[in-house]
């Protein structure tokens, strides 16, 4: 049982680092603080596009009368030429001149004017007042009810898949809720804990407390421990992540109404205990690869740089996404699902999608298994040759000489 | 069987092309001070660390207790390594009370020794310290504390009292004189003879691996020819070495060792003769000092 004395001194130890609690709540809070800015902006910027409050006057030279001035509200004014309103634009940044001109239907192209001190990126919203005011016009003089909604509404649709047994399957962005939560999982559990694991053995080596912690405890029970440790400070992180994200969902909702097109109940959670299996083999491999890296580097720094080439390794199959999403079952995808450093990844993502094969998952599951027992393997045997070996590195002949 | 804490038979081991240790015998009983002594690179920290199974040994048997050691010795065996250091980030009592608890000490119990250990060393008031806030000689003594902690019945130290001031060194001395007379055997090695001289019962001395020395500390400096004279002095210095003696000198102290068969009056007139104040004089053996040095040369 000494290995859960070490996970949890390590764990305290990491919790009670002021830098932990700084670098976990500014996630969330950050993204909260940009989500609820962003949120309220864009919100804003709705309401006053809705009451055009965006500009104080708006000026429309109409030269094609198409616009139906019933539609024009208190801030809009229809005038003859440029020159009538020339003195207001220049007195008022805010205010704005829009000529349809006598060609429009032609070159569908209408013309705007501003002062130089008004703001060029607010032109932007001119283009939906135009089109609001024109398809408004037009739609006035279309007496067909149906017509009329066909041309004012916007489309949404119902997909079905068919099963293999013939059946229905409704799709929506459901699909892929699982998939991303599971990347997520994945990234968070894997790529911190092992880089903390990282840390952890590279410092204990700099440290030199390696040799006092091997004359009280073995080898295997300070390597379990500190990876049931490290995980431990992950699975408080995201527990901390899920609360924040919970509240900020909350927040925005009963403050802004966002819609969110997803049916949680419809989320398919019968691929999840598979993905879990891979987050897990997928933390026990680098995990081991990183005690590996961290036994065999000098200290924290060259660690840190030895590890580098393994997390581009590890995070290749981010670049293959978009065709792992549109071509799961590709050859490239097929192939990387079982190369040691990408197979975790792609695995996960497969599964979630639905598309790996029982063969496939076999193979897979297998040689998860074997890769995690392999990794395990030379993780303890550098972590035996590297974790005494102080101010250098084993050579590469010393290793091949240890492993025989 | 004779009661040896620590029994080691022929015992070798290389690295690569490089002999550490060759054929090295000893045996440390129990309740001794054993102090190994041998200049940097001669084989110590390697034998200590094949003795703890920390490295594997080529040939040779290594026992403690009769037995090779094994992860049930941790409880039994106190280690200060020689390559040593602390979580820097982690508060002094805290360090202490997790050794003392991974050797299945109770967290209540582990708190009172840890405590009590501080007090005695003078860290007290630095109980709530991050160690990368104490000096390195503070570092040293809570490292000290690690090993002791669990009161362990064998106590292995690889260099004890490496980068200590004289007063730490004094109470590291006193330490360990105080655990040796409680029972505790200790193994410590080191390049500092004096310490040894002091309190050692037993010492051996190596050389590239081999065993140069072996034995009782004062049979070994009784083997180690006729009896020294220590001269205090005040003023000019006696010569160093001629055809009578050769001499060791520090702080106004000169230790001189006799050539053969030169009666010591000879010796003692001719320093007078060179203008030597003698204040104090007596009659000793070579110190362990002296012998190490004079074996190194060799």
């Amino acid at each position: 049982m000494k290995f859960f004395e070490i996970a949890k001194f390590e764990y305290k130890k990491i919790i009670k680092k002021p830098s932990f609690w700084a670098s976990t709540l500014f996630l969330p809070i950050f993204i909260g603080i940009v989500g609820l800015v962003s949120g309220y902006s864009s919100m804003d910027a709705m309401k006053k596009m809705e009451n055009m409050e965006i500009f104080s006057k708006i000026y429309i030279v109409d030269e094609l009368d198409l616009i139906d001035t019933q539609n024009l509200g208190q801030n809009l004014f229809e005038i003859d030429n440029l020159d009538e309103v020339k003195d207001s634009l220049l007195e008022d940044s805010k205010s704005i001149l829009i000529v349809i001109p006598d060609n429009f239907l032609e070159s569908l192209r209408y013309e705007v004017y501003f002062s130089e001190e008004g703001d060029i990126l607010r032109g932007a919203n001119v283009a939906l007042i135009v089109d609001s005011l024109l398809k408004n016009s037009a739609i006035q003089g279309i007496d067909n009810e149906s017509s009329r909604i066909l041309l004012t509404s916007q489309f949404n649709s119902t997909v079905f898949s068919i099963t293999d047994d013939g059946k229905l399957q409704e799709e929506g962005l459901e699909k892929f809720v699982l998939p991303i939560i599971s990347l997520v999982l994945f990234f968070v559990t894997v790529f911190i804990s092992s880089s903390f694991l990282l840390q952890s053995v590279s410092a204990e080596k700099e440290n030199r407390m390696i040799e006092t912690m091997l004359s009280i405890v073995d080898k295997k029970s300070l390597m379990i421990g500190k990876m049931v440790g490290l995980i431990c400070v992950v699975f408080t992180q995201l527990v901390i992540w899920l609360l924040f994200g919970i509240l900020i969902y909350y927040l925005a909702m009963s403050k802004f109404d966002i819609p969110i097109p997803i049916d949680i109940k419809a989320i398919d959670l019968q691929y999840l205990p598979i993905n879990l299996f891979f987050i897990i083999m997928g933390f026990l491999f680098f995990a081991s690869v990183m005690t590996g890296v961290g036994a065999v580097g000098t200290g924290a720094e060259d660690s840190r740089n030895l590890s580098s080439i393994f997390i581009i390794l590890s995070i290749f199959p981010m670049y293959l996404m978009q065709s792992l999403i549109t071509e799961p079952n590709s050859l490239l995808a097929k192939i990387f699902s079982y190369f040691p450093f990408t197979s975790f990844m792609i695995l996960l993502t497969r599964n979630s999608l639905g598309v790996l094969s029982v063969e496939e998952l076999i193979i897979g599951i297998f040689t998860s298994i074997i890769y995690v027992a392999i990794a395990i393997f030379l993780a303890s045997k550098l972590f035996e040759l590297g974790c005494l070996m102080y101010n250098r590195r084993p050579t590469f002949a010393e290793i091949v000489k240890y492993f025989r | 069987m004779a009661n040896y804490s620590i029994h080691i038979k022929n015992f070798s081991k290389s690295f690569g092309d490089l002999k550490a240790v060759d054929n090295l015998s000893f045996d440390v009983n129990e309740g001794e001070i054993f102090a190994f002594l041998g200049a940097n690179g001669s084989g110590k920290t390697t034998t200590i660390r094949c003795l703890l199974k920390i490295y594997q040994p080529d040939e040779g048997e290594l026992l403690i207790n009769n037995s090779e050691y094994n992860e049930d010795f941790n409880n039994l065996i106190g280690y200060l390594p020689e390559e040593r250091g602390l979580y820097r980030d982690v508060s002094v009592l805290d360090i202490l009370v997790y050794t003392a608890v991974l050797r299945n000490i109770k967290k209540e119990e582990a708190l009172s020794r840890s405590i009590e250990y501080l007090k005695k060393v003078d860290l007290y008031d630095h109980r709530d310290k991050e160690i990368a806030k104490l000096s390195s000689g503070m570092q040293q003594k809570v490292q000290l504390g690690t090993a002791l902690i669990h009161e362990p019945e064998i106590l292995i130290l690889d260099e004890p009292f490496k980068g200590l001031d004289p007063v730490n060194r004094q109470l590291f001395v006193d330490i360990l004189i105080e655990r040796a007379k409680n029972g505790t055997t200790i193994l410590y090695s080191t390049h500092v003879i004096d310490e040894a001289q002091k309190m050692a019962d037993t010492l051996l001395i190596i050389k590239n691996g081999k065993s140069l020395e072996y034995g009782n500390v004062e049979k070994v400096r009784e083997k180690y020819g006729s009896k020294n004279i220590i001269i205090d002095f005040v003023g000019k210095a006696p010569e160093k070495d001629n055809r009578l003696y050769s001499a060791i000198i520090s702080n106004k102290r000169a230790e001189i060792s006799p050539k053969s068969n030169i009666d010591s009056n000879e010796i003692i007139k001719n320093i007078l003769n060179q203008g030597v104040k003698i204040v104090d004089m007596t009659l000793d053996y070579p110190s362990l000092n002296q012998i190490f040095i004079e074996l190194m040369k060799k």
